[in-house]
């Protein structure tokens, strides 16, 4: 096999202008392209071979046969090529400078949308993974922690801004079990120290935030004259409890799931997507009655005691128990090739190709509340695509284009090797290499270095 | 559900049969052949593709060929439509040596010193670990266990992966582990200074070369010694167990990954003349045509890894290995994994994938680690004369969605379960429901 | 003293004791007159005008008369300018000059932090110090004020250092006083944010730092909102509690104040332009070191800017590495390979970058957007040279000097007394011996309101540099003048074949042997330091200038500051 398959003239077409042209502008682009003759996997629509995908102003314009475009619209073959929609990353923690704001069980307050590093590498390298958007979540030092932000990977542009999902519903983080814990109860001497105590953290701090709404409406309506203090903490747990805000929840264990489902119902909050979720698979009728969802690892498991009692199979598990499941990374390097973990799922469960795209497509899509807009291919949709060589399940299959909103962002054949868009003008080169350490879950990134720097640091250091 | 699998069903009616005697690793009992596998098309590794037979007797491959004649004994299994492949051979793994990754008390890898050669690794494995199971049953058989962490943390030991005991799984192979001192940083938490990595990375180097010394006048004074039928003064258990490397009558395992750091170890190899391997080589890319000078082979892996340079090239580890294969190093593949070694053959799908070719790929988890460890007259192919490690599958093993369907390992049958599989056998329609 | 701990007092007290008398500001200074003529000078009146062979007449530190065909009167000291070039004194836009570096032991802090606060945090412990002004910080004595003004500095907005809020500017003269009191222009200042985290506690990241800003922004605006209605009408409520906090940061909130934003990188721009439309307060977006990426929004935003003076330093000479390849042939068979195409590809990106850093002032003025300079974050040593580089990256002089003079002082309504050499206006000036973008102009001598401060030429050398032109080996006395009291002991220098090596005593705990490290000897100026607590890691850097029996100059201690330090030989190496 040649897997460096030809699929554009690369004279026309160079990603490295594009990016240096859209370096200078704010704004995110749309786009205008014509793909011809690829097998189109749209997931809700079935596979359709040899079909066109027109993309006019960054949507998806039309899906058929012999398309024609308009006269200088880019024309890429795809004779041979796999189509399918941009894959969604439903957690992962890149493209941003802080994860964890571990300093207390609840901060609510604090948004990691505020804080996006558009120069993180490993935006494009997810992207060179067929990744188009992905989820940027808080950790999962806090029951209650930060609100995520969900990005386009429009690697290239400089502004932060521009990298957000305009439209994409606000979410947050919460998190049960050892994270909690570990850090706040054996960290800091503080509730929860037991997952009785983390029920407790989030009973308290809905009941808190109704008596603080309370006192801004009785202000408002004129009832009290002294304006009471601003809480942005509140004023977030608020919006939860008025569904303004999905919550993701970093789970584990079977039993701390049913406890939220308990809580989120005693509150009236309905929408949930349990994060990792390793036992959800002993629980799934009970998932799928609440309606929560899911996003779990294809096979990450034992790196804590609370994932010892794990399966490879849970996402099949959950699929066949009809909740709505996703496949994540939580990593900069499963990020490359999710595309790959959504496999594993045929390996541990049989799931057939269309229930296991769904999970790296339209399910994460739906977890994030953006599946009006992506995760399949369909007339109206984002442009947002990515091209294989060969059906994205196989192992052998590699990511030739990349494509956000219409734009081409990756192009395996005009790949520079750096493509950084931010140099230290002192660098020293042969400095800038990293050793590799083992990468778990992600979701305690920051909380080492604000909180246990010294003898905890190392037993913290392994994430999860 | 579009899988089928006959020989894990058949073995679950085994385990409520049995259900005391399978507590250890609560999989079920493997079955003694003879085994004639019919029919199937095999995957010799060493002598290309065949339709025919394998059969199974006592621990090893007793004959390969088309129209293998039964016996009385036989258990026959009809492999049509199936693959046979030899069992994968995964040369870095902590597999046995943990079992909760942050539960300390749970990971026996890394002993306390920086010089600790003497800490045998094979003394740790715990045969009824719950990730032997999940890791056999994707058709890894042999694995090498390393211990991590210092300058010299250990001695590493081949397994195969079935037994009750180190001793029955025990594959007879030995290698101190090296740490090649390095010049790069440790990861993302990492805030020292150019200045002080350089330093350091100079002060390790300068520390190992006495280590060194002392080991090759520890070796001398000990020959001597044994010359003169006399004893050496002190038992110094480090310098003992680094004598066989010294006098090149086992092989050192050589951890090292950046380009510059590699070329300092082939330097150091060529000074002491030590039987090298060496391990990581995640920039071997950089440097290939230097290490297929020096003739040192290579284990290289994870596969599925980040670049580990701000610069680099996104698919530089996916392509690292065959970049070094086509400059002519011999490159084995690795997972460097404990819980997950089972993603092994995934590693070596990349790497097809990224220009080393499918042959090639599963050569370098099969015949290549066994040539590497002077052990392919007994591992790495489906030969006769080998030992039976190997699996039936319903296709190409590195394929994500192919199913491994049965392993053998050393002529067991393996039973197919595993917590994974259980777990999903249990749960897939709970009783009760909701 | 101010921000002195005791702990570090000690510390240093183990090293260096005994007091003696301080050589600085305290010497006899009879001040005959306040009237001065400035006689032939070059004077550059304001930016993007010529250098004018002028006289200069000032009287009680103001400019009284400026012109070509002025005379001296009887009761005016004349002085003879010698055709130096003089220029306004330049104003630095956002200082900590005179404010020690009290960075307290990390560890320490934050355990104290998180102790004190199980998960809550107060304004203080969170950064968060509106009320503190920088007066109550700044030492008349500490050397950076001396240095500040070596470089032409006659005015600073000096800010307390410190994290999310830090606190007000004092408008400070860079004169020589005695008291910090003596040197204000201004107290009514400027507020400086930042987006530093806490230690332990929160915020303890960007996220949390950007978040407690929201928050500060409504309650101080609610605070202002619920102080209003009490007094407008107290019956039935409750009277609202004090904060001190949010008083301070009341005027930011009506506009009457300006908040400065540091906010060295583009990204750190960005989030304060959100910030920026969160708040509705007039920001400065300051210590800026690299903006190219958010030019787009500063324009059209509107910001004026504070530049760093810091730069990016130029790729040294490979002349080390050439040393050392001689030196470890075998080893260094890696760094002989000729640069492969990655590494020049590389190269090149640096390159652009550097050229890009430098370039900044440049985006600036070719875009309209109003700068002043301001060297929080930089060397004071640096800033002319810096400024300089930037110079030969594009800027124009008229610029470069407008960012030195006239903006700031028009940042800070000062327009009407500074930033230009015109009468009625206050008599700071900067005099050099060339024209002051030349690159081997140098400082001669800096006016203060009619105080001159002469900088002292050192003994030029025509070696080459790290060529020793002295012969330090021997034994030599010290006297360091620290806070307080100054400290005694001896210095013991000894040269092996080429190389030097030293170590240090203390005349209060004998036995004790401070080794020196990293000695260096360039021309007569010997740099060294000493570990002087190894456990808590403080180090002292000293740079002397030698002559041939005595030597003086600074000695830096981490976390503490820049002290004088001066000695005598004891013994030479015959001795």
């Amino acid at each position: 096999m040649d897997p460096t398959f030809n699929i554009m003239d690369k004279k026309l077409y160079l990603v490295a202008s594009l990016l240096i042209a859209m370096a200078s502008s704010a704004l995110a682009q749309q786009g205008n392209l014509l793909i011809k003759g690829g097998t189109v996997i749209t997931i809700t629509q079935g596979v359709k071979e040899n079909t066109d995908v027109l993309i006019m102003d960054g949507k998806i314009a039309e899906i058929g046969k012999d398309l024609k475009a308009t006269a200088g619209t880019r024309v890429i073959d795809a004779t041979g090529q796999f189509v399918m929609p941009g894959i969604i990353d439903a957690h992962s923690h890149i493209g941003i400078d802080a994860v964890n704001e571990g300093t207390h069980p609840v901060t609510a307050e604090v948004n990691v949308g505020e804080a996006i590093d558009p120069f993180d590498i490993a935006i494009y390298r997810a992207l060179a993974g067929g990744v188009t958007i992905s989820h940027a979540m808080h950790g999962s030092a806090n029951a209650i922690g930060g609100q995520c932000q969900t990005i386009k990977h429009r690697y290239g542009v400089l502004d932060p801004e521009a990298y957000k999902m305009q439209g994409a519903p606000r979410t947050i983080k919460f998190a049960l079990g050892e994270n909690p814990i570990r850090v706040h109860g054996e960290g800091q001497g503080i509730v929860p120290r037991t997952r009785m105590g983390v029920e407790q953290v989030f009973r308290s701090s809905f009941s808190e935030a109704k008596v603080y709404k309370k006192n801004w409406e009785d202000f408002r309506k004129g009832l009290t004259r002294l304006a009471p203090e601003y809480n942005l903490r509140m004023e977030t747990l608020a919006d939860i409890l008025d569904g303004k805000i999905l919550i993701h929840c970093h789970s584990y264990r079977a039993d701390e799931i049913l406890m939220l489902m308990n809580v989120l119902r005693d509150f009236g909050v309905k929408k949930i997507c349990f994060q990792h979720v390793n036992e959800g698979f002993k629980v799934a009728p009970e998932l799928a009655a609440f309606g929560a969802s899911a996003s779990v690892f294809a096979d990450w498991w034992a790196y804590k005691f609370e994932v010892y009692y794990s399966t490879a199979y849970n996402a099949a598990i959950l699929t066949k128990n009809g909740v709505v499941t996703s496949i994540n990374s939580d990593s900069d390097e499963l990020i490359r090739h999710l595309y790959h973990e959504a496999a594993k799922t045929q390996r541990y469960g049989g799931l057939n190709d269309d229930e296991a795209l769904r999970l790296i497509t339209l399910n994460p899509a739906i977890q994030l509340g953006i599946d009006h807009r992506v995760g399949s291919i369909e007339k109206g949709k984002d442009a947002d695509l990515v091209i294989f060589n060969a059906h994205p399940l196989s192992i052998y299959a590699i990511p030739q284009l990349t494509i956000v909103d219409g734009i081409v962002y990756f192009d395996r054949n005009n790949d520079k090797a750096d493509m950084r868009l931010e140099i230290d003008p002192e660098e020293k080169f042969d400095f800038k290499y990293y050793e590799r350490w083992k990468e778990k879950d992600n979701c305690m990134q920051d909380v080492t270095e604000t909180l246990f720097f010294g003898q905890q640091y190392h037993n913290s250091l392994h994430g999860h | 559900m579009r899988k089928i699998y006959p020989y894990r069903i058949s073995a679950i009616i085994a385990l409520l049969l049995t259900f005391s005697a399978t507590q250890a690793q609560m999989v079920g009992k493997s079955e003694r052949g003879p085994f004639l596998l019919k029919n199937a098309t095999i995957h010799t590794i060493s002598k290309g593709v065949m339709t025919g037979d394998v059969l199974i007797k006592d621990d090893m491959i007793a004959e390969v060929g088309p129209n293998l004649a039964s016996g009385r004994s036989y258990t026959t299994l009809d492999c049509t439509g199936k693959h046979i492949y030899p069992g994968m051979i995964d040369l870095g793994t902590q597999l046995g040596l943990s079992e909760i990754e942050s539960i300390s008390v749970t990971n026996d890898f890394s002993e306390i010193g920086d010089v600790v050669p003497q800490m045998q690794a094979l003394t740790a494995v715990n045969p009824n670990a719950v990730t032997i199971p999940v890791t056999r049953t994707n058709g890894i058989t042999t694995v090498l266990v390393s211990p991590k962490g210092g300058r010299f943390p250990g001695t590493a030991a081949l397994i195969d992966l079935h037994g009750y005991t180190p001793a029955q799984m025990d594959a007879g192979f030995r290698a101190v582990v090296m740490n090649f001192p390095s010049s790069g940083r440790r990861g993302r938490f990492d805030r020292r200074t150019d200045e002080d990595i350089k330093k350091d990375g100079e002060k390790a180097f300068k520390k190992l070369n006495e280590i060194w010394d002392d080991a090759v006048l520890y070796a001398k004074l000990d020959s001597a010694a044994q010359s003169q039928k006399a004893t050496l003064p002190g038992y110094q258990p480090e310098m003992e167990a680094l004598k066989a490397v010294v006098r090149k009558q086992q092989p050192l395992l050589i951890e090292v990954s950046k380009s510059t750091d590699i070329i300092l170890a082939l330097d150091w190899i060529k000074k002491t003349g030590v039987k090298a391997i060496l391990t990581g080589v995640a920039e071997g890319y950089r440097v290939a045509d230097k290490i297929a000078a020096a003739g040192i082979p290579v284990i290289t892996g994870p596969v599925l890894d980040t670049p580990r340079r701000p610069y680099d090239k996104y698919d530089a580890p996916y392509t690292n290995a065959a970049q070094m294969m086509k400059a002519g190093v011999v490159v084995a593949i690795r997972s460097d994994e404990a819980e997950n070694v089972r993603n092994l053959p995934f590693n070596a799908g990349f790497a097809a994938a990224y220009g080393m070719g499918i042959d090639e790929a599963y050569k370098a988890i099969s015949l290549v680690p066994a040539q590497l460890l002077g052990m392919a007259d007994r591992y790495g192919s489906i030969d006769v004369g080998k030992v039976a490690n190997l699996f039936i599958s319903n296709g190409d093993p590195m394929e994500t969605k192919t199913t491994i369907e049965q392993v053998f390992i050393r002529g067991w049958k393996i039973p197919m379960e595993n917590r994974h599989t259980l777990l999903y056998d249990e749960f897939l329609q709970r009783s009760p429901g909701k | 003293m101010k921000g002195f701990k005791y702990k570090e007092y000690l510390i240093i007290g183990l090293w260096m004791t005994a007091a003696i008398a301080s050589s600085n500001g305290q010497d006899f200074k009879a001040n005959v007159t306040r009237n001065f003529f400035i006689k032939d000078a070059r004077v550059v009146q304001a930016p993007g005008m010529d250098a004018v062979l002028t006289s200069l007449r000032i009287k009680d530190g103001i400019i009284d008369e400026v012109g070509s065909h002025l005379v001296p009167f009887y009761n005016e000291k004349v002085i003879q300018a010698d055709s130096q070039y003089v220029y306004a004194g330049f104003i630095d836009a956002l200082s900590h000059a005179g404010i020690k570096k009290e960075e307290e032991k990390r560890e320490e802090r934050r355990e104290g932090n998180r102790n004190a606060s199980k998960g809550v945090a107060n304004y203080e412990q969170s950064g968060i110090t509106p009320q503190v002004s920088a007066l109550s910080k700044i030492s008349a004595k500490d050397a950076s004020i001396a240095d500040l003004r070596k470089s032409g500095f006659v005015l600073a907005q000096v800010f307390p250092r410190g994290r999310m809020v830090a606190g007000s500017s004092t408008l400070l003269s860079l004169g020589e006083t005695d008291h910090e009191d003596k040197m204000v222009v201004s107290g009514q200042g400027a507020m400086l944010a930042s987006f530093t985290p806490a230690s332990g506690v929160a915020p303890a990241t960007v996220i949390g730092v950007i978040a407690k800003f929201k928050e500060l922004f409504k309650n101080t605006a609610l605070y202002h909102d619920n102080e209003l209605a009490y007094l407008k009408n107290p019956a039935g409520i409750k009277k609202p509690g004090y904060s001190e906090e949010l008083a301070a940061l009341v005027p930011l909130h009506k506009k009457m104040m300006n908040l400065y934003f540091m906010a060295p990188k583009s990204k750190d721009i960005f989030r304060a332009i959100e910030l920026h439309k969160q708040s509705g307060y007039t920001f400065v977006l300051s210590d800026i070191q690299h903006l190219t990426p958010a030019l787009s929004k500063i324009k059209s935003g509107g910001y004026s800017l504070v530049l760093s003076t810091q730069l990016p330093e130029e790729p040294k000479e490979e002349k080390k590495e050439k040393d050392n390849a001689e030196k470890k042939k075998e080893e260094k068979s890696v760094d002989k390979a000729p640069k492969s195409e990655e590494e020049l590809a590389l190269e090149k990106r640096k390159e652009e970058s550097l050229q890009d850093y430098l370039g900044q002032a440049v985006l600036c003025e070719k875009n309209n957007i109003s700068f002043a300079f301001g060297t929080a974050s930089a060397k004071s040593g640096d800033v002319l040279k810096n400024i300089r580089r930037m110079v030969k990256a594009g800027l124009s002089e008229k610029a470069a000097l407008s960012a030195l003079t006239t903006t700031p002082a028009a940042m800070m309504q000062l327009s009407n007394r500074y930033g230009t050499i015109e009468k009625g206006k206050v008599a700071s000036f900067v005099f050099f011996d060339k024209p002051m973008f030349d690159e081997k102009a140098t400082v001669k001598q800096v006016w203060v309101e009619g105080t001159a401060y002469i900088n002292e030429e050192k003994p030029k050398s025509e070696s080459k540099a790290g060529e020793a032109l002295i012969k330090p080996e021997g034994n030599w006395t010290y006297s360091a003048e620290l806070p307080g009291q100054a400290q005694t002991g001896k210095f013991i220098f000894k040269k092996d074949g080429k190389s030097y090596s030293g170590n240090s005593t203390d005349d209060n705990s004998p036995g004790e042997n401070f080794a020196m490290e990293d000695l260096v000897i360039d021309g007569n100026v010997v740099k060294f330091k000493i570990i002087v607590d190894p456990t808590n890691s403080i180090t002292a850097y000293l740079e002397l200038t030698f002559g041939t029996d005595n030597y003086s100059g600074t000695v830096t201690i981490d976390s503490m500051g820049s002290f004088a330090i001066k000695g005598n030989k004891i013994s030479g190496p015959n001795f």
